[in-house]
């Protein structure tokens, strides 16, 4: 099955709308073409050796701008309580997928609905200012996702509970290490509970004790009837986070049901 | 392309609704332009003092004007000028400085430019300490005309959003356009009486009549030095606005839901 090329127009999409315990995130047939800027003798050099490479999943239009093709036609139905892993080698497709779940892309063609509020990290220390102390980021962050005045200070408390910093709290964020950035970034994230929480592969730079900390405020965020997607490459994440997992190959979905299962196929695939 | 243009409008009014975020955004941004320096955001009024005091006094000296004159007519309009040229270039990258926080928060895209604009607000009001010790120094008094200001800036401001979103589209898309523009203001400064008199060259000069920022900035210096702007200024200003917010707009909007590929 391939997508149609040129990209069509946009199809309809449906901005995320927060239903109180009614989440849900529905896609039919969504593909999605990105554009890849580059210099044009660039271009050229490498865009016929990428074609074949990528079997077809980077192409060019009529006016020679190169496309890639992340997502092709993917078909997916996730429900309340659904703790759903993403797995799938390098360039799968899982990031662009995530993204198109936390509003960042856009269906080039397809039905993309969410339903609830979405709270995504798809990048550690995203947007944080490498300058700014632990607690100036958390004041930061937190106004700018809107909450007020007795809110954050409530959040920023349980942030630093949270994510154990200690003294770091108080240090600009440029001197923490790869860890401790996850902590902080998986705390606001999960800052205050949403309908739908997206990770991309991030939790994996915590130590043994914090994902076991992570993985039970997952939990404790998804018993309140809501919906997880994260990308990873770990089985042990995988099986201990997760209640489905979907393996995403080529912009497409190979497999989709139960964790060990998949992990299972993936393992004994092909490489591509 | 089509069903992104509602999209896109409705992202412009979900920003302009959080406008305090966007002003929120405004503040630490330049706060964070001057991280560890001693003198902070004052670096601004330093840079645009030594500019005025320099450059009032070359022109005294090269057009035989007052002294105290020029440097008024300069500290009144260097800041309006920098406003002017700081929408147009840092506009081209609203966006494009966004980058890392469009895939971290879900706030709405417009709010960048919104915020850029409202930045420069902020730094046009710190530079106009200039024009409050220039008239001390020289004990010259605005007259009760120095109130116009405020819808001048009102309807330049206006502008000024429509070129954050339509420039920090084009920006983001080609990166060609910030240098472009870049040079583009540096020769706009000749060009328009910025440190001269629109009387030297008379208003039907093509460099004064064609030229888009003369109607801007003499709309906003001109009750700082106590004179009502012709109601020609006040019409092709409103209308320029206008344009620029309208056309912006639409590239924001038709563009909005494809631009984030771009970064």
């Amino acid at each position: 099955m391939t997508a149609p090329f040129p990209p069509p127009k946009h199809a309809s999409v449906a901005s995320p709308v927060s239903l109180n315990g009614h989440a849900s995130i529905e896609l039919l047939h969504a593909s999605v073409w990105l554009p890849v800027f580059a210099q044009a003798q660039q271009i050229s050099l490498f865009a016929g050796l990428a074609k074949t490479l990528s079997m077809g999943r980077i192409a060019r239009n009529g006016g020679g701008a190169l496309y890639v093709n992340p997502l092709n036609g993917v078909s997916l139905s996730i429900n309340e309580g659904e703790r759903v892993g993403l797995v799938g080698r390098n360039g799968a497709g899982k990031t662009t997928l995530l993204k198109l779940l936390a509003g960042v892309h856009h269906a080039s063609s397809g039905r993309v609905q969410i339903n609830g509020s979405v709270a995504s990290l798809l990048e550690i220390g995203g947007g944080m200012d490498l300058e700014r102390t632990g607690l100036q980021n958390i004041e930061y962050v937190t106004r700018l996702l809107g909450f007020d005045k007795r809110e954050r200070a409530r959040i920023r408390d349980e942030i630093v509970e949270f994510a154990e910093l200690g003294q770091f709290i108080a240090l600009p964020v440029r001197t923490y290490s790869a860890g401790m950035m996850t902590r902080l970034s998986f705390g606001l994230a999960t800052a205050r509970p949403k309908d739908i929480l997206v990770l991309d592969e991030v939790i994996g730079a915590g130590d043994a004790f914090f994902i076991e900390k992570a993985g039970d405020r997952i939990r404790s965020l998804v018993q309140q009837a809501r919906i997880m997607v994260l990308a990873t490459h770990s089985a042990d994440i995988l099986v201990n986070f997760c209640n489905r997992a979907v393996w995403v190959d080529q912009g497409v979905i190979r497999a989709d049901g139960d964790p060990a299962e998949v992990w299972h196929l993936y393992m004994n695939s092909e490489p591509a | 392309m089509a069903l992104s243009i509602p999209f896109g409008v409705m992202d412009f009014f979900r920003g302009v609704k959080q406008i305090n975020i966007a002003w929120y955004l405004a503040f630490t941004d330049i706060g964070s332009r001057y991280h560890r320096t001693a003198l902070g955001p004052l670096w601004v009024v330093v840079a645009q003092g030594v500019w005025v005091l320099g450059l009032g006094y070359v022109q005294s000296q090269v057009f035989h004007v007052d002294f105290s004159k020029m440097t008024i007519y300069l500290a009144a309009g260097l800041p309006v000028w920098v406003f002017l040229t700081a929408n147009v270039t840092d506009g081209a990258a609203a966006l494009l400085r966004a980058k890392g926080m469009v895939t971290s928060f879900p706030l709405p895209l417009s709010l960048y430019p919104i915020g850029k604009m409202l930045e420069q607000m902020i730094l046009l009001f710190h530079q106009m300490i200039i024009f409050v010790v220039a008239c001390l120094l020289y004990r010259f008094v605005p007259n009760w005309r120095i109130i116009e200001f405020i819808p001048a800036l009102l309807i330049v401001s206006v502008g000024m959003l429509g070129l954050n979103l339509g420039l920090g589209v084009l920006g983001a898309r080609f990166r060609d356009v910030r240098p472009a523009l870049a040079s583009l203001m540096t020769l706009g400064f000749v060009v328009t009486p910025v440190f001269w008199f629109t009387e030297s060259v008379g208003r039907h000069s093509l460099i004064v009549k064609y030229n888009p920022f003369y109607y801007m900035l003499e709309l906003m210096r001109a009750p700082l030095m106590g004179v009502t702007p012709p109601l020609e200024i006040w019409v092709t200003s409103s209308l320029l606005s206008a344009v620029f917010l309208v056309s912006g707009l639409w590239a924001f909007a038709s563009t909005r839901k494809t631009v984030v590929s771009w970064l």
